[in-house]
């Protein structure tokens, strides 16, 4: 059996097959968390954020002008929804000022320091690399979707992608020991 | 060839996928049964097309455009303000929920699991006096009603029964329009309530939005200008609060509540834990004590207990609280550094008594005990029942 393209499944949606949604959904919900948490550190506000830009991509698929592109236009959407939470969390965070100083975002509570670290190192690395690494082991490791979400050539990809994990590898001392 | 990074890579990304089939659900049963209101791009009209091209490739029509923009928006911004007086939501927003007999609510917790609430208004006084709540697949199912309630913790297969309404759970859906009402009443100077109208991003209609602030809690009531009854819910932060909901995603109003909801049927297989904080041999002795001083030894006698690994002391203490069985045995407290003044707060059964702790982990965390101080057979004493939210990561 084929899997569908995203094409085909826009199609399918135009045509009043719902289901198709829940396809692109699967296909592409994990990354879009995966952008929000980066923004949120915070699961629960990366799963709602998440829904809210898959909300917005069901009603605005009509400005779609490429269906094959549908990986990279969602990104855009994810990016521009964490820009409007940064903004409206530094809002309240403003007219909270006095109420409860202690408050910040929390992060979701460890259960593995070491993973923990990893991921606050991911927090450190440029905004494209760490999509990049999103994007391969969040799409099935695949370099060409992962190149396509992100619109560069396989060759651009994967020198992203070989940046990004050499400079986790630097930032996890611990990994070079584990290799031995 | 798979590296060490690779694998916690993976395991990194793992995390995305929870709640993803329920996540899933929602979200599809929040869109629009039809995409018919929408074409593609491929088929942009050709007017539109001309006023882009037209317009937004010179320079002056661009200024100009952008000049009337702002003009438009910031008339709408006027009139709308001027169009809202601010107590006009709440005012008939709490004339509308007097005509609500029952109330059926589905949303999300604080850990992104689904929920489902059922209340029963007490037309006498208001409230929603009788409550049921079923977080799915773990968590907690609770019955409560003014002559007793019962709460079968799922995931420790154990089931207790109270012979009270359990008042501090903000899953009761009136609570948080009691609050409301009460706040709007007797406002105290520390929280902020903001009404605007904007255009919800799920219906794509107008609604109005009550924006509530306070030092504990921050959430937006949706509001449908019809029917001047609340559609949705979002908590932005519950800081410290005995609370489970985190969205209400779907309201039903004046539903008929399945049979026999509030009724305590217990399965013979569960543990029943009925006497445990009714029980005299439980807790500790307040004889001779203020009911403050007491809250504030019970607390400092659970922590040093749970420090030392005496569970027989801290079960005996705090009959209802299995941090022993998993939490503490994994990450142990090592450390009391400060048991607080102890306070009562609105809605809590007891006194609050803030203690903070290190943990083997070297995180410092402040958690607030619910510490209720009773007179069984002529003795006093008192128990820890609860703890007041989540901890406080300080440090």
């Amino acid at each position: 059996m084929t899997i569908p393209s995203d094409r085909e499944l826009i199609q399918a949606v135009f045509a009043g097959e719902k289901a198709a949604y829940e396809k692109l959904y699967d296909r592409y919900a994990p990354l879009v968390r995966a952008i929000c948490y980066d923004t949120t550190r915070n699961l629960a506000d990366a799963q709602d954020l998440a829904q809210d830009v898959f909300m917005r991509a069901y009603e605005k698929l009509g400005r779609l002008r490429d269906p094959d592109r549908f990986g990279k236009w969602i990104v855009g959407i994810a990016r521009l929804r964490c820009r409007e939470w940064r903004r409206q969390r530094l809002r309240s965070q403003n007219k909270k000022i006095g109420l409860n100083d202690a408050q910040t975002v929390a992060p979701d509570p460890p259960n593995d320091s070491r993973i923990e670290q990893l991921r606050k190192m991911m927090m450190v690395l440029p905004e494209k690399e760490r999509l990049a690494l999103h994007a391969f082991y969040l799409q099935g490791k695949s370099a060409d979707n992962a190149r396509r979400i992100m619109g560069l050539s396989r060759s651009g990809f994967y020198r992203v992608l070989e940046r990004a994990r050499k400079r986790l590898e630097q930032l996890m001392p611990g990994e070079q020991e584990n290799i031995r | 060839m798979k590296t060490p990074l690779d694998n916690d890579l993976n395991k990194v990304y793992e995390s995305f996928n929870q709640n993803h089939n329920h996540l899933r659900q929602t979200l599809m049963a929040s869109l629009p049964d039809s995409m018919k209101q929408q074409k593609q791009a491929g088929r942009i009209s050709h007017a539109m097309a001309f006023t882009r091209g037209t317009i937004m490739k010179n320079r002056i029509t661009k200024l100009a455009a952008a000049a009337v923009i702002i003009v438009l928006v910031s008339l709408g911004v006027f009139l709308m303000n001027k169009s809202l007086p601010s107590a006009y939501a709440l005012e008939q927003t709490f004339k509308a929920l007097q005509s609500i007999a029952t109330v059926h609510v589905i949303g999300t917790d604080w850990d992104g699991n689904r929920y489902e609430a059922w209340n029963k208004i007490n037309p006498e006084t208001g409230k929603a006096e009788w409550f049921c709540i079923d977080q799915t697949p773990h968590g907690d199912k609770v019955a409560s009603t003014p002559k007793g309630s019962c709460v079968w913790d799922k995931d420790g297969n154990v089931v207790r029964l109270t012979n009270r309404i359990i008042a501090t759970n903000d899953s009761r859906y009136a609570y948080i329009f009691e609050d409301l009402s009460s706040r709007m009443s007797n406002p105290s100077g520390d929280e902020k309530i903001t009404i605007y109208r904007e255009k919800d991003e799920i219906s794509a209609k107008e609604v109005i939005v009550i924006w509530v602030v306070t030092k504990m809690k921050d959430y937006k009531v949706y509001i449908d200008p019809a029917t001047k009854l609340p559609i949705r819910m979002h908590f932005v932060r519950a800081d410290n609060m005995p609370q489970i909901c985190k969205t209400v995603d779907h309201i039903f109003y004046n539903v008929e509540l399945p049979q026999g909801m509030f009724d305590f049927e217990i399965p013979d297989e569960f543990i029943k834990d009925r006497s445990s904080l009714e029980d005299p041999n439980k807790g500790m002795s307040a004889e001779g004590l203020t009911q403050e001083e007491a809250s504030a030894l019970i607390a400092e006698k659970y922590w040093k207990a749970a420090i030392a690994g005496d569970w027989d002391t801290f079960r005996r203490l705090a009959p209802v609280d299995e941090s022993w069985k998993t939490g503490f045995r994994k990450n142990p407290p090592v450390e009391l550094i400060e048991v607080k003044q102890p306070y009562p707060e609105r809605g809590c059964s007891g006194l609050i008594v803030p203690c903070i702790v290190r943990f083997k982990d070297g995180k410092v965390e402040e958690s607030k005990a619910v510490v209720n101080y009773r007179e069984i057979h002529g003795k006093r004493s008192c128990i820890i029942v609860a703890w007041w939210g989540k901890p406080r990561l300080i440090k």
